[in-house]
């Protein structure tokens, strides 16, 4: 009886440890497979992945994922290069003050830092934050020549994108060319300060004077020839019709009347348009030239440090 | 033992299937309703995969993701970079499916036309096959194809009806509503052209009346000013005048009243679809 009970009682022990050991087995392949739906990409991987994306402007997908990584703490120590893909990804979608920000969030031994922030205050320059650019550009700790050389050729842009000519021509005395992804920007920057200082402003005075004697032609001085020849058309028109009707009906005719007032309220007006249209032209070189200085100061940021937009 | 035994068997077979699987990840995303994630990991899948299978399987994957979330423009656009030679007889099946139904939804009737050309029908189960006649049915109304329409849509009704008392009726009422009195009077395109030469008629054709009397108005008394002053010896009045606002009320007239022919066309189109869709529908389970 007693060996019976044994030989049940050793049999339910070993039936209850393989229930427990195949319960585990169970629960370690449950926790494995989860782990695989997680952890099939290493962390640079990943990275290569949000790349990819930023390249193949995937633009909302790009952005997920690295404000994802950013805020989990697995990718810590890949916070820099996080921010950096970031601040490329809304540089690509032309957010350049969002992307500025980003930039000079990433740490100080982050290796591609003084480009970074060089890029950074272009941004802001772009941005019309000119002053806060340049208050940038006095933090930057060049790493290397090459790194200081594109720092002095962005001061001196900077000085010239603030009207500053003069400090222009003492960093001129100053730089070097021995690189020569700088030396065409330098060359360039010759041209452009050449232009700005042979531009002439024009007067508004002489607009509206030009404008009075014959109708458009202040707008033709202000370099808008079209706008000059189609206000002349149009006012010709108006004076041939009001001098018909006066002609044939007199002066209290009401079509002499009619025709005659939309031609004097349209002759003002033109003179007014012609001084306006010198403030506009002003405007109009002032927003080309600093395109053009814009542009020249990007072009050396791009060859210096291709790796920043690749 | 044989616990043992068995766990490590199934544990065995779901590693295996795992691998076999490797867009699993973003399936079970799919499933449960994150489209968006899922989107990003088929990307991320067809990313790092090399065979051209899983690189289809991605492709179509994502496709569904944008379709799931309503956006059919990124839908169609990533179908139409799947490679069909990637995809098993299965999924193919499932990808021409989806075509057909995503460029309908996506208001491309044209594709959905010849992707109509390109499927078996009965490759596909009996609910597939009815989605399929009411594509069909109603992207043939929006490319003015009645009588195709009419043909699918009995074979619909055909489908869903057991009962010949009720697939009579069924059968009588889409007679009727396809009928050359219920059709959608739509605006000759040809008959147009010719009728808005005349000012402010395209208007009137189309159902714009006032419209159209405003814009005869318009256009004869510029006419008749620049006319009377020019008979009257005011030939640059009546010229600048009269002509300039002829030049302007007539061929700003003409543009509006086509744009007002194509609106009015369209609105006719879909009032029509919506029609048959609702007699259809009602018919599915």
């Amino acid at each position: 009886m007693n060996r019976l009970t044994d030989t049940i009682l050793k049999q339910m022990i070993n039936n209850i440890r393989g229930f427990i050991v195949s319960t585990g087995w169970v629960l370690f392949s449950l926790l494995f497979l989860n782990e695989g739906h997680t952890q099939n990409y290493s962390i640079a991987e990943e990275i290569q992945f949000v790349n990819y994306l930023i390249t193949t402007q995937q633009n909302k997908e790009a952005l997920f994922l690295v404000n994802k990584y950013i805020d989990s703490t697995k990718y810590l120590l890949h916070r820099d290069t996080l921010l950096f893909l970031k601040g490329k990804l809304l540089y690509n979608q032309q957010q350049l003050l969002e992307s500025s920000e980003c930039f000079q969030k990433v740490l100080s031994h982050f290796s591609l830092k003084p480009a970074l922030e060089i890029l950074s205050s272009y941004e802001l320059a772009y941005s019309n934050k000119v002053d806060e650019g340049i208050l940038l550009l006095t933090t930057v700790q060049p790493s290397d020549d090459k790194a200081l050389e594109l720092l002095n050729f962005e001061k001196i842009s900077f000085e010239i994108l603030s009207g500053n000519t003069q400090n222009y021509k003492n960093y001129t005395l100053s730089r070097d060319t021995s690189f020569n992804q700088l030396s065409e920007g330098q060359k360039k920057l010759d041209d452009l300060v050449e232009r700005y200082n042979q531009f002439n402003p024009k007067s508004p005075v002489v607009a509206g004077i030009l404008s009075a004697i014959i109708p458009g032609s202040g707008k033709i001085y202000a370099d808008k020839l079209g706008e000059g020849v189609t206000t002349l058309l149009g006012m010709s028109i108006l004076a041939v019709i009001a001098i018909e009707n006066y002609q044939k009906e007199g002066i209290n005719n009401y079509k002499t009347i009619g025709f005659g007032s939309l031609f004097t309220v349209f002759y003002a007006a033109n003179i007014y348009g012609s001084v306006f249209s010198i403030k506009v032209y002003r405007d109009e070189f002032k927003q080309s030239f600093n395109h053009a200085l814009l542009f020249n100061m990007h072009i050396p940021i791009r060859n210096v440090y291709p790796e920043l937009f690749r | 033992m044989p616990y043992f035994l068995i766990c490590t068997f199934l544990f065995g077979m779901s590693i295996l299937s795992y691998s076999a699987k490797p867009i699993v990840v973003a399936d079970s995303l799919f499933t449960n309703g994150q489209f968006f994630e899922a989107a990003i990991e088929y990307e991320r899948q067809f990313y790092f995969a090399s065979d051209l299978q899983t690189k289809s399987q991605c492709r179509f994957g994502k496709a569904l993701c944008y379709k799931a979330m309503g956006d059919f423009k990124s839908s169609k656009k990533e179908l139409l970079k799947v490679n069909i030679y990637g995809l098993n007889e299965n999924n193919k099946k499932e990808f021409i499916y989806e075509t057909a139904l995503i460029s309908y939804l996506d208001e491309d009737y044209l594709l959905c036309e010849r992707t109509f050309l390109q499927l078996n029908f009965q490759e596909y189960d009996s609910i597939q096959q009815q989605n399929l006649l009411l594509i069909g049915t109603l992207n043939n109304i929006m490319l003015q194809k009645f009588e195709k329409s009419e043909e699918l849509a009995k074979a619909f009704v055909k489908q869903h009806n057991q009962d010949s008392l009720f697939l009579e009726q069924q059968l009588n009422a889409l007679h009727k509503l396809y009928s050359k009195r219920n059709l959608p009077r739509l605006k000759s395109e040809k008959a147009f052209d010719w009728i808005n030469i005349a000012p402010g008629f395209g208007q009137i054709y189309v159902g714009k009346v006032g419209e159209g009397f405003m814009n005869i108005g318009l256009n004869l008394a510029a006419f008749s000013f620049g006319a009377f002053q020019f008979l009257n010896g005011y030939y640059f009045t009546g010229y600048f005048v009269g002509a300039l606002s002829i030049n302007k009320f007539y061929f700003g007239g003409r543009t509006r009243a086509k744009n007002l022919m194509l609106e009015v066309n369209n609105a006719r189109l879909v009032d029509y679809n919506t029609k048959i869709k609702n007699q259809l529908v009602q018919l599915k389970p």
